[in-house]
């Protein structure tokens, strides 16, 4: 119940901040050979000239409705915009989440069973590495290497190769829908298409949980029920996933959560480099253009994605730890 | 652990699996894949309402090539070979032919006979008056050009038949060709639009802003548009000219300009639009790439608001203008795709004349012009620069150290796009770099007016009475002697009194691969045709 506050709070913040930003949304739309009336026509008609408080309570009687508004530079509605690019920035962000996890707890995993061991560096290795290259310069390496050297994956212009016929949308993730349209050639574009940013993502993502999961599995792993379990003369397999494991997950699934979230607001950068129709450039493109019912529309789509991945964390940490009471 | 280990060995090996199962490289059909060129833009095309489009590049370059208009710039070829549009010279589009009569009081044109919109609707006089009647009402920037050459209401266009229509000019002079060939007169379909005007939008521009389907006249139509992914031209079967020579153009959206390159240089795309500047250098040494470089008259300069001090005083602006490193700039930041600006008149505009340029880079002159203007210790100014140029950011870092050497200490303030436009709109700016502007009608008089005269849009807020009444009267004429005279006194004092700091005329540049001919340039609104283009 504490979203309804922090949802109004958010469009109060963001709906003060972009008017606070130096410049107008009527620069971009006027041109530059306009004349001063015609830019007070298009205050008029965008309904900028009113006074803020009347601005703002107009915005959420649109929101009250579902209406987001329209964006001063493209006219669409900003609801259908958001839409349009909400499916590109989730398939990538999922594929990349999965294989971060697939790839990130089980290094932490075997980091904190085998302390010290040669995976234990490397995973310490891979994590500093994850987190301290910067995203774009292991874009453009393995762009030049895979695209541009080996041919291993089709050119980055986005999603689908330009002579592809995108598949009828279902699900919006378009490996399902193009092998739900049996559309093989589309389905391998689409998955090739996505090898390399999803690789990039997950890369910078494996780091805090491989992290994340080898402190907690240290910690669980010296806990005294741990050495109680190993007492009992239980099998290894068993001390470290049915008991060590799933006492340890939690703090990971809280981190999970965070990471998830963060690259659902879209990477700017791999979203740019590698011409993918995202979140993260749809709210960049916003920014510089002044376009505020656009900016105000992502924020607040970004915090709702916040919250549902919070209240989905919430429910699956009470699943896993009945302590916690709902 | 041995599950763990046993894990990550399937998951390695599985997307290998997956990734060697996938079938190699199937790119599109090879019987087709001459009859589509793929382009790679920076950015997404935002508002098409031909009447009231927005400036973003690709905007215009679209209407463009999807709508025709009456007059159009004629085909000439020029003494080294090329052909190119001519900025001067003008034919009909859609119309067969035009005459001025009554002493250059009318316009009387005459339609091609069966033309056709996208949907094979009939193209008539009557949706010419729509189109105008549309114009007028709408008052945007197609109105406000058209009154500029004194085409002044809706009144002033008469249907006289169903193929000729009168443009009624209510004071005679050299602006009109030049302000009717532009995408702002592109004739619209009036069953196709009329349907859209509402009450609440009664110039169909909420609908004409990303539709135009029906309403095409142009040698292509817009087939598709995916915002943020692409959008495809396709060959409109309707238009009354020769028809595009590529059935197909692809346009990309590819935000990255390195991403871009390798695009180009590996084949992907056929034309990479907007690289750095010093790839485009890179690439004139690469064989499967050609770099078509022409020069233009956009006018890139430094503004000093002649309002604020120390700019209000003509010698500080005189002693910078000895001071700023005009080669170094042109070499070092424009990596040689530029000329130096020698007047407020581009080179390649009519009455150009470099003969009042003397400024270069002369440190010791600088300080003495300094000393004379009461300012013998130098002086500190702020000098603004666009943040999301490079250019421009070149430029304030070069000027910097030029001017120190001069006793002027420059302090960066860098502005965003759009807070810096809007800085610029409001003449707020005290020392910044306007990176280009391009005056779409090649006449003297339409650029000073729209960059020198203090009433309109100056800028700078230089002002000069002498400069501001030649304009004035000059504008509208049709006295050619004088206008000559008059463009040449302007030049001189706008030169003599440091007006603006003149730096350069950029290169325009096009990197495609070597199998791309027909780029025609169009000096007059330096947008590419791509029904001209070819693909080997």
């Amino acid at each position: 119940m504490l979203a309804v506050p922090v949802l109004l709070g958010v469009t109060l913040i963001t709906f003060v901040l972009t008017r606070v930003l130096p410049g107008s949304p009527i620069d971009a739309i006027a041109g530059p050979m306009a004349t001063p009336a015609q830019r007070q026509a298009l205050l008029v008609q965008y309904g900028l000239n009113r006074p803020l408080w009347v601005q703002y309570v107009a915005y959420l009687g649109g929101l009250a409705h579902g209406d987001l508004g329209s964006s001063f530079v493209t006219s669409h509605p900003v609801a259908s915009d958001l839409a349009a690019f909400f499916p590109a920035t989730m398939e990538l962000t999922t594929w990349a989440i999965i294989v971060a996890v697939l790839v990130g707890v089980p290094l932490g995993v075997w980091g904190a069973v085998r302390q010290g061991s040669w995976i234990d560096h490397l995973t310490r290795v891979l994590s500093v590495a994850g987190v301290g290259l910067p995203v774009f310069w292991v874009s453009l390496v393995l762009i030049y290497l895979c695209f541009y050297r080996w041919h291993l994956v089709p050119p980055p212009m986005g999603r689908l190769s330009p002579e592809i016929t995108p598949p009828p949308s279902v699900t919006g993730f378009l490996v399902i829908d193009t092998a739900l349209a049996g559309d093989w050639r589309a389905f391998s574009d689409a998955v090739r298409q996505l090898i390399l940013p999803v690789a990039v993502l997950a890369f910078a993502a494996v780091a805090p949980l491989a992290r994340m999961t080898r402190t907690s599995m240290l910690d669980v792993l010296g806990s005294a029920h741990t050495r109680a379990t190993r007492a009992l003369g239980l099998p290894p397999r068993s001390v470290v996933w049915t008991y060590a494991f799933r006492n340890a997950i939690l703090p990971v699934l809280t981190m999970l959560a965070i990471v998830y979230g963060f690259l659902l607001g879209g990477s700017v950068l791999v979203e740019t480099l590698f011409a993918w129709p995202g979140m993260g450039r749809y709210a960049f493109n916003a920014i510089s253009g002044n376009d505020y019912p656009a900016v105000q529309g992502f924020i607040l789509y970004a915090t709702g994605v916040y919250l549902a991945i919070f209240v989905a964390v919430d429910v699956v940490s009470a699943l896993l730890d009945p302590r916690i009471e709902t | 652990m041995r599950f763990v280990r046993a894990g990550l060995v399937c998951g390695v090996v599985l997307t290998f699996a997956l990734i060697s199962l996938l079938p190699l490289s199937s790119l599109g059909a090879a019987s087709d894949a001459n009859q589509t060129l793929v382009v790679a833009v920076s950015r997404d095309m935002q508002n098409l309402d031909p009447t009231n489009a927005s400036s973003d590049p690709f905007t215009l370059e679209t209407l463009t090539n999807i709508y025709a208009w009456l007059i159009d710039f004629k085909l000439v070829k020029q003494a080294d070979g090329e052909t190119i549009g001519s900025p001067n010279e003008f034919v009909g589009g859609l119309a067969q032919s035009f005459q001025f009569t009554d002493g250059g009081r009318k316009l009387m044109v005459t339609l091609r006979s069966n033309l056709k919109f996208s949907d094979g609707d009939p193209l008539d006089a009557n949706a010419v008056k729509f189109t105008y009647d549309r114009l007028f009402d709408q008052n945007a920037t197609t109105a406000a050009l058209s009154r500029m050459a004194k085409i002044m209401n809706k009144d002033s266009v008469k249907v006289i038949d169903a193929r000729t229509v009168e443009f009624d000019i209510s004071d005679p002079n050299t602006l009109v060709l030049g302000n009717m060939a532009q995408y702002g007169h592109s004739i619209l379909n009036p069953n196709v639009v009329r349907p859209h005007m509402t009450a609440a939008d009664p110039y169909a521009h909420q609908w004409l802003q990303s539709n135009t389907k029906g309403t095409e006249s142009g040698p292509y139509v817009l087939a598709s548009w995916q915002p943020g992914v692409e959008f495809v031209f396709a060959r409109n079967p309707y238009y009354w000219g020769p028809p595009a020579r590529i059935a197909r153009v692809v346009f990309r959206i590819v935000p990255d300009p390195s991403t871009r390159l390798t695009l180009l240089k590996s084949g992907d795309v056929d034309i990479a639009r907007d690289l750095a500047p010093l790839d485009e250098v890179e690439l004139l040494h690469d064989a499967s790439v050609t770099v078509h470089r022409f020069p233009t008259r956009i006018t890139s300069y430094l503004g000093m608001n002649a309002k604020t001090a120390p700019f209000d005083n003509p010698k500080v602006r005189q002693a910078i203008s000895w001071a700023v490193p005009y080669n170094t700039i042109i070499h070092n930041v424009m990596v040689g795709f530029a000329r130096q600006l020698t007047s407020p008149v581009p080179a390649g505009m009519p009455t150009h004349t470099d003969q009042y340029f003397h400024y270069r880079t002369d440190p010791a002159k600088a300080k003495q012009l300094l000393a004379e203007a009461g300012y013998p210790n130098g002086l500190g100014v702020t000098f603004t620069s666009r943040a999301d140029l490079a250019e421009s950011q070149g430029i304030a870092v070069w000027l910097k150290s030029a001017l120190a050497t001069a006793g002027i200490t420059v302090t960066i303030d860098e502005m965003q796009g759009a807070a810096f436009t809007a800085a610029l709109q409001r003449h707020d700016l005290a020392f910044f770099h306007q990176p280009g502007w391009n005056s779409i009608n090649n006449d003297p008089f339409y650029h000073l007016y729209w960059l020198l005269q203090s009433d309109c849009c100056d800028y700078t807020n230089y002002h000069n009475a002498t400069v501001d009444e030649l304009i004035t009267k000059n504008i509208i004429s049709t006295d050619l002697k004088a206008r000559d005279a008059a463009s040449h006194q302007i030049q001189q004092i706008a030169i003599d009194d440091a007006a603006w700091i003149f730096l350069y005329q950029p290169d325009l540049v096009l990197a495609t691969g070597k199998n791309i001919g027909g780029v025609i340039l169009y000096p007059a609104d330096y947008r590419f045709r791509y029904y001209y283009m070819t693909k080997e």
